[in-house]
């Protein structure tokens, strides 16, 4: 049953999934080779006030890392939104728990599925990326692996969005009353940890396990509101 | 999942939802107070003055005011009061500026990589780029790199004792603490004066020069605080004719030519030792420096120490604004008595006092006698929601009431909202034993403790027990 489960939600996220990892690699080229679309593409000149630069500083100075925290925030909230306040919005969340599985288990099955998802989509395009700027004649400046710290930090600081999303969803409250605060609080939150460790390298450990107790609050509310929800 | 539990993740979530709710609030009325002030407030706001110095070294005062962002044109004065006209530009005297002791930083703390790389900018050249690196410590090293734009590979690196082909090692890098790296005054490689530049490290002044491919030490010594470079002018002809260097050390004010020599010194007098200088030479062997604050003494300086000095106040009409009207703004963006009550009694025993203002106790009290009555109202509401949700918990024979409470009274309007909104709260119904209003989420009446009846049959009932008998 809990494999059946399992296949499911995988099925329910690849959609994101795929978008994400399209989203990605059009960040990915366009810091690579970001005169691609410019060369081959001639409605892209519409856009750019001139031919764009190359990328000299990755992870300092450069165009895909800031577009790769903000479409990474914007699809934790897709996620999240869609595995809780999509399954309610399809009416399905009487059959999937009418399954014989403990609600607990349903919803700590939907949040391993798309917690995975999100961060295997998010580390193959940073990944890529550090391995092209750390091979050497790819661009004109240093690069030491530490450079690429902030944004692996802000890459699982992304996980409080998704929960913060998630419990959003699963939330019986109105949206124009206070349904979207715990999404404030973790995009706030996402926010203050993505800054700090850009500013205090040296934090980094610290604000991992900062997010993660995070994570472990968000979860806990998540499993509450589940417990106590009357999904009928 | 106990009971216990329960109640501890109720808790937890109305936390996280005050944390919300009080976000939320803050950032729609911070952004209206912003718009407010804004739209009310159009005097001018803050006036600075500085002091300029006219060729002939006769010192004067420009003030420039600012009002919502508005800059209005400057003014000039005499130190005697005298209003005069603005002159050209051609007639002032420059003056250098010789910053101070760069701060320290704890040891625990490393600056992210955008400080520690700083990208050097040869408009002239297109085909490389060039950048200093830093090792992120304290009193650490740096080197320069430099790329070719076309192949994008590193084609040089620059050390203390030249350009070389592969990475210095330490020994051979530029020692510099990172709070000066970078910086005008220090080590910052990327101003470029007649093709090569000029950077200050720990070891003394150095010289890099781009078109020779050569490092040497212009001024060796240790511990210099900063450099200026003076480019001195003839009269009639805008093409410098020598350039050379103001260093600063802790007790004196050096002026060097290009091969080093010192073609004058002057000793620092002790007013001058810890701020940022400025400083004007007025070419007659004596110099004009002050120290930049609202209270700048002028001092007019030579080899044998201060000969004239002359205190002149500088007027910084920035409109404080009241401890009341500073509390007021807080209440409005964070009706939470806890903030409240941390601003009105950190910022006063945290902030630095100036000498004859009392000890920040004296501060504290101060705070509280103008701020109290937007403090009083936000703890009126605390007070006033905690006991809605005293009379709600009753209502609901809810426990832990002694701990929603205290945390509604704690965090006002917020905490009060997460409270109502952490759950799904059950029907209330008039008890049918004692007539009070009772929740329904249970067998027996909260109050009277006694079960509710069952609901009368109606012949639809579904029995589960004694199916033997069938």
């Amino acid at each position: 049953m809990l494999k059946a489960l399992m296949l499911k939600e995988l099925r329910d996220v690849r959609g994101i999934a795929v978008l994400a990892l399209l989203i990605y690699t059009f960040l990915l080229t366009y810091a690579i080779r970001p005169t691609l679309w410019w060369d081959y593409v001639p409605a892209a000149r519409m856009w750019e006030y001139g031919r764009p630069s190359p990328t000299l500083l990755p992870f300092i100075e450069d165009s895909f890392t800031p577009g790769f925290v903000v479409a990474s925030a914007v699809l934790a909230v897709a996620l999240g939104l869609w595995q809780s306040a999509g399954e309610a919005r399809r009416g399905t969340f009487a059959f999937l728990l009418h399954r014989p599985v403990t609600r607990r288990q349903i919803i700590v099955l939907k949040l391993s599925v798309g917690v995975t998802a999100y961060l295997l989509c998010g580390a193959i395009p940073l990944l890529a990326y550090s391995f092209w700027a750390a091979t050497p004649g790819t661009h004109a400046g240093p690069f030491e692996w530490s450079m690429s710290w902030p944004a692996w930090t802000r890459w699982w600081a992304t996980t409080l969005v998704y929960a913060g999303a998630f419990l959003t969803g699963i939330r019986p409250a109105r949206w124009y009353g206070t349904r979207l605060l715990p999404l404030i609080v973790a995009v706030v939150g996402f926010a203050i940890s993505a800054g700090i460790a850009f500013e205090y390298p040296q934090t980094a450990l610290w604000v991992c396990l900062a997010i993660l107790a995070a994570n472990i609050w968000l979860l806990s509310a998540i499993l509450f509101v589940t417990q106590t929800r009357d999904f009928s | 999942m106990t009971t216990r539990t329960n109640r501890l993740q109720a808790m937890l979530m109305a936390v996280l939802l005050a944390i919300g709710a009080a976000l939320a609030w803050g950032m729609v009325a911070g952004w209206v107070v912003m718009i407010i002030l804004d739209n009310v407030n159009r005097s001018p706001r803050q006036v600075w003055e500085s002091v300029k110095v006219l060729r002939d070294g006769t010192p004067l005062i420009k003030s420039s005011s600012e009002s919502t962002g508005q800059y209005t044109s400057a003014t000039y004065r005499t130190l005697d009061g005298a209003q005069i006209s603005e002159r050209p530009t051609g007639d002032y005297l420059g003056a250098a500026i010789l910053w101070a002791p760069a701060g320290t930083t704890p040891a625990w703390t490393r600056p992210s990589w955008n400080r520690r790389i700083r990208q050097l900018f040869r408009y002239e050249i297109t085909t490389e780029a060039w950048y200093a690196v830093h090792d992120g410590n304290w009193q650490g090293h740096a080197y320069l790199v430099g790329f070719d734009v076309s192949t994008k590979r590193t084609i040089g690196y620059v050390g203390k004792h030249g350009f070389r082909s592969d990475a210095p090692p330490v020994d051979d890098q530029f020692p510099v603490s990172v709070g000066r790296f970078g910086y005008s005054g220090y080590f910052d490689p990327g101003q470029i004066t007649f093709g090569a530049a000029y950077i200050l490290t720990d070891e003394g002044l150095m010289q890099i020069d781009w078109d020779k491919r050569s490092v040497r030490f212009v001024f060796q010594e240790d511990n210099l605080i900063s450099m200026a470079t003076w480019a001195e002018y003839e009269p009639d002809d805008t093409k410098p004719q020598k350039l050379l260097f103001f260093v600063r050390s802790s007790d004196s004010v050096r002026l060097l030519d290009l091969a080093g020599n010192v073609q004058e010194m002057i000793a620092l007098p002790a007013e001058l030792r810890n701020g940022n200088l400025s400083w004007a030479p007025l070419g007659d062997g004596r110099t004009l420096a002050w120290d930049q604050g609202p209270t700048v003494e002028l001092l007019w300086l030579d080899a044998t120490g201060i000969v004239k000095r002359q205190k002149v106040d500088l007027h910084l009409q920035q409109n404080e604004d009241s401890d009341r009207k500073k509390m007021t703004l807080v209440s409005l963006i964070a009706p939470v008595p806890v903030i409240c009550g941390a601003v009105s009694a950190i910022v006063p025993l945290g902030s630095q006092t100036a000498p004859g203002t009392g000890s920040p106790w004296t501060r504290l009290a101060e705070t509280v006698a103008d701020a109290w009555p937007p403090m009083l109202i936000v703890f009126a509401l605390g007070v006033v929601l905690a006991w809605l949700c005293y009379r709600r918990q009753r209502q609901f024979g809810m426990p832990w009431t002694p701990a929603w409470v205290v945390f509604v009274f704690l965090f006002g309007l917020p905490g009060y909202i997460g409270y109502r909104t952490h759950r799904q709260w059950p029907t209330c119904l008039p008890c049918p034993s004692c007539g009070r209003t009772a929740p329904r989420d249970r067998p027996t009446c909260c109050h009277c403790h006694r079960d509710f009846p069952a609901p009368a049959a109606n012949g639809t009932e579904v029995f589960a027990e004694n199916t033997s008998a069938i």
